[in-house]
């Protein structure tokens, strides 16, 4: 088991370590020079230079590339053009604001599209909970993650007023980490986390449901009904099978989940590492980009990892070599 | 053996044509209802897309002024503008007619791009294995790991907001799903029997995967292609959404982007409900044909 | 391993309470009398995109108290289609007509609510193919005591106290309780099956080819155990097989079913020794016997063609394709249910069932027979 895990974290670096060089030589072939911008501002040659040299563009390709990888092992990711300050300091508060919405959205989406696609997929073949369950979920999920937001946004913010549409917090709110404890952040936090979890949910809930369909004909569900115990913990043994291919399935999807959640925090003024991607992009702040979209991928390969790790804890059939 | 002979057996080794596979896929798709109205609206939504020049009564980058020479600035709907007018000026429903040629351009070409690109890996790498499956397997495995949307961000703002680079970076993401799913189908159907039976009188690998491999996973293939068109359009919606769309076309993407930045959500519904409701609309389409693939190329979902 | 370290079973001492409340379940149980079950003029029809055809038509047979019934026929004959109806598992677009008398009550059309009551209760079920029929997911353990206390209202340790015992009856040992349904050889899945079968004493067990998915010796070892079991506990059975030989040595009566009708029934050592109906003359020639020091060894005698399809069925005798003895009557009406004492016999020609029996015996019968067809 220790030896399973210490593999796949291995495998994990790896991965990691492939999107960072893909990620760092996507940055060196951009067309526009970094120092542009500064040099508008009127530096001198020797300052740009020594700025050039700060931000370890100079020297060949490969030199750079060695003392990016080496900075990123350090943990070094630079400093940002446009703020000025280290990019650490820049995404450390922002990567807990992602997770504020991203765990919780991910989980109770997941949690929700299981429930109900359990009920949809023990309904009767062909019957009305069965047909206007799957062609909701199927529309839903056609509905892009913007509209939803935008949707929420218009109808529970602007006209209903109910909740806040923008940020984390009124102006004059608490900071710090106090913040996250105050009914403030949460009256906040609730159209963006429903928008993640309205984004979720639909796929879950047809995975779930094709589960529970395929499960329901096989012959250890048979043998459950005749020992005469409730419909519900039947179709709840079929529901625990389906899992498993829900998990197996959920890897792909996380990565598409995670990325999407950069929408709804533009949407939301979300101040998450997927807004400030988006940001920095635009601002042409590379280094603050990069770690941005580091981050990112990180975030997916340990859910993909945490993906493994609950697969094995739920099929006991699972052996970790 | 005598069984080469018989009719049946030399049919078996025959294979089927792929176009016939297709079409008899096609049918059986078309017995889902559901499956049947996502194809009436896409068909809708191209002869739409075909037809805008025509039907736009106006310019979609035109200002529109009024009598007195002002900015037709946010006017409801009218018997003049049929859906009102941006905050700029431009006629909601020009743009909004226009926006059906774009993400049906996005939608084709991702379609051919990423269908023939991931059927051409897929094949190889299912039917060959050995250094191509080796390859394929170790990029799918980072691919996976990159996270979509984010990489499309930056690889756009790199390369520049244009609609190839958009339809460049779509190709790029999606093809690696595609190439596994029917690398995966590919190395099913290599191990059936009929397939043997082929080697074994002689058939070429070429006939083989024409004749018995295309045919049986034409399912998988078309499952995957509509898939790839609804992520694609999704995709190239939320890119314009961010305002990193082709700024020379009108995209509905890029129309929320206006509304949403200019801050007239609330006020100028004819101008956000239009491209909302066509996207959620010709992406639901897509999903419902997709998911009558899914049905078909899953036996266990059948109805018994 | 992912879930390894099962917890050690058997080692932990049980509490008081629980050995009090499993002493007072056992006693409950073991009140239970051995049930009957009449079924009369039972028929099964699916509908299909084919149209409507009947797996089972106009089945009857008593199976009395604490007395096992033996249930042949080949494949596809409509053994087991019998076995879901009497359980309530028959899919969703089955009718079921007729009656079974379950002690006296119609088990035949209860509700969701009354059907839970029976099921464990009074009759259970012994399924087919031990290798699938197991929840993957689950302990055995969890899964056995999940019977018991969707019917009694137990604690968990006694529900699994009692599993205990039931794994004791069927020679596994308790730890293996603990383990999941893929640690478990098709033999030993097979002996855990019956232990859940009888975990609520049902008074009755449908053994529904219980040792088909198994090898020989592991065959004959489940079907001594089953045999012991029901001297012990003195259970009544249906035992549905296509082993003729394992209903000679189990079951008091037997049923030979054909193509979804009933050929012949009657006491075992009857029907074995006499039989009325072409049909168990063949089975009984397809199946290896021991050879008799001094008699000439029995060759193995197949019965030729296939099972008429049901869409379709033959207007007269539905073995009538495939009997050697087959008159015009025979493919033309159907036959009558002709009863010779404690046997009865669905066929024409009953009258000339000894000289049947004669040539049955024969091999070239048969073989002719393919030739003909």
């Amino acid at each position: 088991m220790r030896a399973y895990i210490l593999r796949r974290l291995a495998q994990s670096v790896l991965v990691v370590w492939a999107v960072t060089s893909i990620m760092f030589f996507m940055f060196r072939v951009m067309p526009a020079d970094p120092t542009a911008m500064l040099l508008e501002r009127g530096l001198t040659e020797e300052a740009r230079q020594a700025l050039l040299q700060e931000w370890g563009l100079t020297g060949t390709l490969w030199d750079q590339y060695v003392a990016y990888l080496g900075n990123i092992l350090t943990g070094d990711f630079g400093s940002s053009f446009l703020y000025r300050k280290p990019v650490w300091e820049v995404l450390t508060p922002l990567i807990i604001n992602t997770l504020w919405i991203a765990v919780p959205g991910l989980l109770l989406g997941a949690a929700l599209g299981a429930v109900i696609g359990t009920a949809v997929g023990w309904a009767e073949r062909g019957g009305k909970l069965e047909r206007s369950g799957i062609f909701l979920a199927t529309v839903i999920r056609g509905v892009p993650n913007f509209v939803i937001g935008i949707a929420l946004l218009t109808i529970f913010s602007s006209t209903l007023s109910w909740f806040p549409g923008f940020g984390m917090g009124d102006p004059g709110a608490t900071t710090g980490f106090a913040r996250y404890m105050t009914l403030d952040f949460l009256h906040h936090l609730a159209l963006p986390l429903i928008a993640v979890i309205i984004y979720f949910m639909p796929e879950n809930l047809l995975l779930m449901r094709s589960g529970v369909v395929e499960n329901r004909t096989e012959d250890y569900i048979e043998l459950i009904r005749a020992k005469g115990v409730p419909q519900r913990r039947v179709a709840w043994h079929a529901a625990r099978n389906s899992m498993l291919p829900l998990i197996t399935w959920l890897f792909p999807a996380l990565a598409e989940t995670i990325a999407g959640i950069v929408v709804i925090e533009i949407v939301f003024s979300w101040p998450g590492v997927g807004r400030e991607l988006v940001l920095a992009v635009t601002r042409q702040d590379y280094p603050v980009a990069q770690a941005a979209f580091f981050l990112l991928a990180v975030m997916i390969v340990l859910a993909n990892l945490a993906a493994d790790l609950v697969y094995g804890k739920l099929d006991p059939r699972v052996v970790y070599k | 053996m005598n069984d080469i002979q018989n009719p049946a057996a030399s049919a078996a080794i025959q294979g089927r044509s792929p176009w016939r596979a297709a079409w008899d896929s096609l049918r059986l798709m078309m017995q889902d209802s559901f499956a049947v109205a996502g194809v009436a609206i896409l068909i809708l939504f191209v002869v739409t897309a075909l037809a805008a020049p025509l039907l736009a009564p106006f310019d979609p980058f035109k200002a529109m002024m009024t009598e007195t020479g002002r900015l037709a600035r946010l006017r409801p709907p009218s018997g003049e503008y049929l859906l009102g007018t941006t905050a700029f000026g431009n006629d909601v429903l020009s743009q909004f007619l226009h926006g059906f040629r774009v993400a049906l351009l996005v939608g084709l070409v991702a379609a051919v791009a990423v269908g023939f690109i991931s059927t051409v890996f897929g094949v190889l790498a299912g039917y060959f294995g050995g250094w191509i499956d080796d390859v394929l397997m170790r990029i799918t495995d980072v691919a996976l790991s990159i996270p979509t949307l984010p990489f499309s961000i930056v690889a756009v703002a790199l390369l520049g907001p244009s609609i190839e680079n958009i339809i460049l970076v779509i190709t790029i993401l999606f093809w690696r799903n595609g190439a596994r799913i029917i690398r995966s189908a590919v190395l099913t159907e290599r191990e059936r029997v009929y397939v043997k039976w082929a080697r074994a009188a002689g058939a070429s690998h070429f006939h083989i995967i024409m004749r018995h491999i295309l045919p049986n996973i034409v399912r998988v293939i078309f499952l995957w292609v509509t898939m790839s068109v609804a992520f694609a359009i999704l995709t190239e919606a939320s890119l314009s959404f961010l305002g990193l769309g082709d700024p020379t076309v009108i995209s509905w993407g890029q129309m929320l982007n206006t509304a949403f930045s200019s801050g007239n959500l609330r006020t100028a519904w004819w101008w956000v409900v239009p491209p909302s409701l066509a996207l959620v609309m010709l992406v639901s389409a897509l999903y419902l044909i997709g998911r009558a693939y899914e049905e078909q190329t899953n036996p266990r979902l059948r109805r018994r | 391993m992912a879930a390894s370290t099962p917890p050690r079973a058997g080692t932990r001492p049980a509490s008081a309470a629980t050995l009090a409340q499993l002493a007072e379940l056992n006693q409950r149980l073991a009140w239970k009398p051995a049930a009957r079950l009449q079924v009369e003029g039972l028929s099964i029809g699916y509908s299909t995109l084919r149209g409507r055809f009947h797996a089972v038509e106009d089945i009857s047979f008593e199976v009395p108290a604490g007395t096992n019934l033996g249930l042949v026929g080949e494949s596809g004959c409509g053994k087991s289609t019998v076995i879901k109806a009497l359980m309530g598992l028959q899919p969703a677009n089955t009718s079921v007509s007729g009656r079974a008398l379950l002690d006296g009550q119609d088990i035949l059309g209860l509700d969701d609510r009354g059907l839970r009551d029976i099921r464990w209760n009074s009759i259970s079920l012994i399924t087919q193919s031990a290798m699938n029929s197991l929840d993957p997911v689950y302990t055995i353990g969890d899964q056995i005591a999940e019977a018991i206390r969707a019917h009694e209202r137990v604690s968990r340790a006694t529900a699994w106290a009692r599993a205990e015992e039931m794994f004791a009856l069927v020679g596994l040992p308790a730890g293996r309780l603990y383990e999941f349904p893929h640690m478990f050889s098709g033999g030993m899945r097979q002996r855990a099956v019956i232990a859940m079968a009888l975990a609520l004493n049902a008074g009755m067990l449908l053994a529904d080819e219980p040792t088909t998915a198994l090898d020989p010796i592991m065959q004959s070892q489940i079907m001594t155990r089953i045999r012991g079991i029901h001297a012990h506990m003195r259970r009544s059975m249906i035992l549905v097989t296509h082993d003729i030989a394992v209903v000679a040595e189990t079951c008091e009566n037997t049923v030979v079913m054909y193509a979804g009708k009933m050929a012949e029934s009657g006491p075992t050592a009857d029907v074995l020794e006499r039989p009325l109906h072409p049909y168990t003359m063949g089975l009984q020639n397809a199946f290896p016997r021991l050879p008799v020091p001094g008699a000439p060894r029995q060759p193995l005698i197949s019965i030729p063609g296939v099972v008429p399809n049901l869409l379709l069925p033959p207007p007269g005798c539905r073995f009538a394709s495939r009997c050697p003895f087959a008159t015009d009557l025979c493919r033309t009406t159907a036959p009558p249910v002709v009863r010779h004492g404690a046997q009865v016999a669905t066929c024409h020609h009953t009258d000339r069932s000894e000289e049947f029996r004669a040539a049955a015996a024969r091999p070239e019968t048969w073989r002719n027979m393919r030739g003909a067809a």
